[in-house]
C-alpha cells in the first residue's frame, strides 16, 4: 500500500456506557481507496465516523491526517483542517438546513474557507450542483422541496464545496428507496474516480458495501473484527459473526433457483 | 421507510379551520388596526386626551363621545386610543429586549453545555422560583416607579423564559445532523449558533412572545393601576381605570372601556399566537 | 367467484384534499388465509396506506372507494365500533417501529392479555397464563417471567416479537405486516421472518407482507404484488416475479438489488417516483422507463394478463421478455 492519507490508531469512545462505543480501532485508508466499514446498529461503525471526523473526541488514540494527528489539536486549530474530511450523513431530510436555501447552505462554504470569491459563487455553486447530477436551477430552493435521493445528492455536493481529500460516506443510502439508493452509490464512486477522493463507506448491507469497496472492514461491538483484504472475497470471511451476517441476508439470486 | 404521503393520523379538525389559519390572519389584521389607530391617533379622534373640561364630567356614551367622558370630562374613547400607544409600547419593548436577550443566552447554554449552561441554568431557575408579578413590582418599587424602570423589571424577570425555550430546542437542534455538518464543514460557533441553530430554533420563541406581550399589556396596566407605571395625566388603560374606579358603580363606562381594549388587545395577541403556533406545528409535521 | 374466507381488496382507491390527491388507485389484491402474499412498492407508492385500509385504519381526511371485504364483511362500510371488533380477532397488523405502538408504562405481559381480554369472555388470570403461552410461542426465553417486564427493558427485535404476540393474541385470520423487519438488523430480521412464516403455517394465517425490500418479500410470499405511484404495476406468483419480470419498473428494482463486481456501477433506474399531485394518466412509469413509447405516454395503461395469474401494467411485455 502507497503512504496512506489517514491513519487510524487504537481509537476508542465511551459514552458512559458499560462498554464503550468504540474499542480501540486502528485502519488505514490510502490515497484514492474506497474503504468499506460494515456493522450492525449498536456495532460503532458511525462512533467511528464520528471519531474520524472529529466530530467526538476519541477519548483515546490517535487520527493521523496527512502525517497530523487530529486528536491532539485544540478546537481552534482544528477547525481550519475540517473541511479537509467530509461526512455525509443518514439522514438526508436531518442533514440540511431547513432555512437556508441550496445555493446559499454550498456558497456558505466556501465562502468561509475562501476557496471562492462572492462575485463568483454562483458559477461554482451551479458547477457543484451539475457534478452531482441536479439541474442548477436548484440552487435558489429549499431543502423541503427536494426528494431524499435529491437531498441526499445536495449533501454530498455541500460536502464537495470543501475540497475534501476524504469522504466518509456513513450510510449514505440506507434511508433511500431502493431504485434510488443505486443512483447514489454510483455517484460516489464516479466521484471517487473522477476527483480522486479517498473514501470510507460505512453500511450495514454486508453485500452493498462488499460490491462498493474493495477492502472491508467488520466490526461488532465497538471492535473490528474482521478486515477483508482486497484480495479476498467475503464468502472467504474467516469471523463466524461476518459468516452469520452473509447468511441472515436472503439473495434475491437464490430465491429465484 | 415508511410512505412520505401518509398524512398525520391525529385529527386536526375540518379543514376549513386550519388550512387558511383564519386565527393568524384575524390576529394580524386586527392588530394592524390597533397598531394605526394609536400611532394616527390624533385623526382617529378630534378630542385632547388630556385637556380637563369638568363641565363635560362623567357624560354617559353618545354620539359625540362614544365611551362617555370621565371625572375630568376627557373623552373616554380618546383616552383609550391615546393610551394604546403607551400600552402596546409595554407589550412591545417587554417582548423585544427579554427576547433577544434570553434568545442569545440560550442559545449559548444550550450550545456549549457543561459549566456554562450550570451556571445560567442555576441563574434561571432562580428567577422563576419567583412568582412574576410579584417580582416585576418589587424591583419596580425598589427603582421607583415610571416606564423605564418598568421595562427593565419585565426584561430582568422575564428572559430567563425565553432562555428556556431557546436552550431546549438548542440541545435538540445541536445533535441534528446539518448541525453536526456545519461543525464538519469547519464553521465558527457563532455561524453556526446564529446562522444554523437559531433561525431554526426561534419559532416557539416568537409563539410563546405573542402570549407573553398579552401578559406585559397586563403588567403595565396592573402596575399603573396600583400607581407604579405611567403617572398621570399619561392615558394608559390600567392607570385609567385606577383614576376612575371610585365611579365605576355609578358611571360604570369609564372602565369598560379601558378594561375592553385590555382584553380585545390581549385576544387578539393570542390570536397571532395561535395562528403562529399552528404554523410550526405543521413545518415540523 | 367463491367467497374466500381471507381478506379481498377490489378497485381500492384513497384520495385526499377531496378527491385533488389521489394516493391509492384502483388496487385489487387478495390475500387467502394460510398464504402469504407479498406488497412491494418504494416510499409514496401507495403501500402503507393500502394495508391500513384493510383494517379500516385510514386518516380522518382520507376518502377510500371500491371493496375490502373480509370473509362476507365489507371493512369499507362499517361503523368505528364494528371496525374495533373485527381488529385482532379477524384482521391484525404489525408496524415497523414496535416501540411507538407499544404501551411503555404496561407490563408487555399485560398488553398481550389486554387484547385477550377485549375479544373473548375469559378470566384475567387465564388471559395471563395465555400471554405467556402466546409470548413463549413468538420465541421469547423465559416467558414467564419476562412477562413482567416493560417495552423499553427489550431489544428492537423482541418487541417486535411482542408485537407479533398482541397480533395474535385474538387468534386473527389475517395478519398485515407493514416493514415488520425494516427497523431490525439483518440477522434479527431473518429471524422474525421466520416466525412470521412458521406462524402462518401453522396457524393458518393470511400475511400481507408490505415492505419496500424485494428480497425480504420473496423469501416468505408465494404471491407479490409491486406498486409503484398508487398503483399496482405487476402482480404475480413469486418465482416468475423475480425470473421473468414483465414490467419494466420491477425489472429495474430486481437490477438494482444485483452486486455484479464485473460491472463497477449498480444498475440503477434513473429519475424518481412521481410526486402525489403530478402522476400521468398514462403509464406512471413512463418517464423512467427505457422501453417506454409513445402509446405509453398518450393513454393509461391497464393491468394486462401475461400469464398463469400473472399481470402487468405494461402495454411493452413482449419487448420486456427480450431483455
Amino acid at each position: 500500500m502507497s503512504d496512506p492519507i489517514l491513519r487510524v490508531e487504537g481509537i476508542s469512545k465511551t459514552y458512559g456506557g458499560p462498554r464503550p462505543a468504540l474499542a480501540g480501532a486502528s485502519f488505514e485508508l490510502a490515497k484514492g481507496e474506497i474503504l468499506g466499514v460494515v456493522g450492525e446498529s449498536g456495532s460503532g461503525k458511525t462512533t467511528l465516523a464520528r471519531c474520524v471526523a472529529l466530530l467526538e473526541r476519541p477519548d483515546a488514540g490517535r487520527v493521523i491526517f496527512k502525517g497530523e494527528d487530529l486528536a491532539a489539536l485544540r478546537e481552534g486549530q482544528l477547525r481550519k483542517r475540517r473541511r479537509g474530511i467530509q461526512t455525509v450523513f443518514q439522514d438526508p431530510y436531518a442533514s440540511l438546513n431547513p432555512t437556508k436555501t441550496i445555493g446559499d447552505a454550498l456558497g456558505e462554504v466556501m465562502l468561509v474557507h475562501g476557496l471562492a470569491v462572492r462575485k463568483e459563487i454562483k458559477k461554482h455553486v451551479a458547477e457543484l450542483l451539475d457534478q452531482v447530477g441536479l439541474p442548477t436551477t436548484a440552487a435558489d430552493a429549499y431543502p423541503k422541496s427536494f426528494s431524499g435521493g435529491q437531498r441526499q445528492r445536495i449533501c454530498i455536493a455541500r460536502a464537495l464545496a470543501a475540497q475534501p481529500e476524504i469522504l466518509i460516506a456513513d450510510e449514505p443510502v440506507s434511508s433511500l428507496d431502493v431504485s434510488v439508493q443505486a443512483q447514489v452509490v454510483n455517484l460516489i464512486l464516479d466521484l471517487k474516480d473522477r476527483l480522486g477522493l479517498s473514501v470510507i463507506f460505512i453500511g450495514h448491507d454486508l453485500q452493498l458495501i462488499d460490491f462498493i469497496a474493495p477492502r472491508v472492514l467488520v466490526m461488532l461491538a465497538g471492535e473490528i473484527v474482521e478486515t477483508i483484504p482486497a484480495d479476498r472475497s467475503i464468502a472467504d470471511a474467516r469471523h463466524e459473526y461476518t459468516r452469520a451476517l452473509m447468511q441472515a441476508v436472503s439473495k434475491l439470486e437464490t430465491l429465484a433457483g | 421507510m415508511s410512505d412520505v404521503t401518509l398524512p398525520p393520523l391525529r385529527n386536526r379538525g375540518p379543514a376549513w379551520l386550519y388550512e387558511g389559519n383564519w386565527s393568524l390572519r384575524i390576529g394580524l389584521v386586527s392588530f394592524l388596526i390597533i397598531l394605526l389607530a394609536a400611532i394616527f391617533a390624533p385623526l382617529v379622534t378630534s378630542y385632547d386626551p388630556i385637556a380637563i373640561d369638568l363641565a363635560k364630567a362623567l357624560q354617559p356614551p353618545s354620539l359625540v363621545h362614544w365611551m362617555g367622558t370621565d371625572h375630568l370630562g376627557r373623552d373616554v374613547f380618546t383616552r383609550v386610543v391615546f393610551a394604546a400607544r403607551v400600552d402596546l409600547q409595554i407589550g412591545a419593548i417587554g417582548v423585544a429586549l427579554p427576547l433577544i436577550i434570553g434568545t442569545i443566552v440560550g442559545l449559548i447554554a444550550g450550545y456549549y453545555g457543561g459549566w456554562v449552561d450550570a451556571v445560567i441554568g442555576r441563574i434561571v431557575d432562580v428567577i422563576i422560583a419567583f412568582p412574576f408579578l410579584v417580582l416585576v413590582i418589587a424591583i419596580v418599587a425598589m427603582l421607583g416607579p415610571g416606564l423605564i424602570n418598568l421595562y427593565i423589571a419585565l426584561t430582568v424577570v422575564s428572559w430567563v423564559l425565553y432562555t428556556r425555550i431557546i436552550r431546549a430546542e438548542t440541545i435538540a437542534l445541536k445533535k441534528r445532523e446539518y448541525v453536526l455538518a456545519a461543525r464538519n464543514l469547519g464553521f465558527g460557533h457563532l455561524r453556526i449558533m446564529f446562522g444554523h441553530i437559531l433561525p431554526n430554533a426561534i419559532a416557539p420563541a416568537l409563539v410563546f412572545a405573542m402570549s407573553d406581550f398579552a401578559l406585559d399589556v397586563q403588567v403595565g396596566a396592573t402596575l399603573s393601576f396600583f400607581g407604579l407605571g405611567a403617572q398621570p395625566p399619561t392615558p394608559e388603560w390600567g392607570l385609567m381605570i385606577a383614576e376612575t374606579r371610585s365611579m365605576m358603580l355609578t358611571a360604570p363606562w369609564v372602565v369598560v372601556g379601558p378594561g375592553l381594549a385590555i382584553v380585545v388587545v390581549s385576544l387578539v395577541v393570542s390570536l397571532i399566537g395561535d395562528g403562529l403556533a399552528d404554523k410550526v406545528r405543521r413545518l415540523d409535521g | 367467484m367463491v367467497e374466500s374466507p381471507g381478506l379481498s381488496i377490489e378497485n381500492l382507491s384513497i384520495a385526499f384534499d377531496d378527491g385533488r390527491k389521489v394516493a391509492v388507485s384502483g388496487v385489487s389484491l387478495s390475500v387467502p388465509t394460510g398464504e402469504a402474499v407479498g406488497l412491494v412498492g418504494e416510499s409514496g407508492s401507495g403501500k402503507s396506506l393500502t394495508s391500513r385500509a384493510a383494517l379500516g385504519l385510514l386518516p380522518k381526511t382520507a376518502k377510500a372507494s371500491g371493496r375490502i371485504r373480509l370473509g362476507d364483511l365489507s371493512i369499507l362500510d362499517m361503523s368505528p365500533a364494528q371496525l374495533r371488533s373485527v381488529r385482532g380477532a379477524g384482521i391484525a397488523m404489525i408496524f415497523q417501529d414496535p416501540m411507538s405502538s407499544l404501551n411503555p408504562v404496561a407490563r408487555v405481559g399485560q398488553s398481550i392479555a389486554q387484547v385477550i381480554l377485549s375479544h373473548e369472555a375469559v378470566s384475567a388470570d387465564d388471559a395471563e397464563s395465555r400471554a405467556v403461552t402466546l409470548m413463549d410461542r413468538v420465541g421469547i426465553r423465559d416467558a414467564k417471567a419476562r412477562a413482567g417486564s416493560f417495552p423499553h427493558e427489550f431489544s428492537g427485535g423482541m418487541r417486535q416479537r411482542i408485537m407479533i404476540a398482541m397480533a395474535l393474541a385474538a387468534k386473527p385470520r389475517i395478519l398485515v405486516a407493514d416493514e415488520p423487519t425494516t427497523a431490525l438488523d439483518v440477522i434479527v430480521q431473518k429471524n422474525i421472518l421466520n416466525l412470521l412464516d412458521q406462524l402462518r403455517r401453522e396457524e393458518g394465517m393470511g400475511l400481507l407482507l408490505v415492505s419496500h425490500d424485494l428480497a425480504v418479500v420473496a423469501s416468505l410470499c408465494s404471491r407479490i404484488a409491486v406498486m409503484y405511484a398508487g398503483q399496482i404495476v405487476e402482480e404475480g406468483p413469486t418465482k416468475e416475479i423475480l425470473v421473468r419480470p414483465r414490467m419494466p419498473y420491477t425489472a429495474g428494482l430486481l437490477a438494482s438489488t444485483r452486486r455484479d463486481k464485473s460491472v463497477k456501477r449498480l444498475t440503477s433506474i434513473p429519475g424518481s417516483p412521481p410526486a402525489l399531485g403530478d402522476r400521468a394518466a398514462s403509464c406512471r412509469f413512463a418517464p423512467r422507463c427505457r422501453l417506454a413509447i409513445d402509446p405509453c405516454r398518450s393513454a393509461p395503461v391497464e393491468l394486462i394478463e401475461v400469464g398463469p395469474r400473472h399481470g402487468a401494467r405494461c402495454i411493452r411485455t413482449q419487448e420486456m421478455a427480450h431483455v
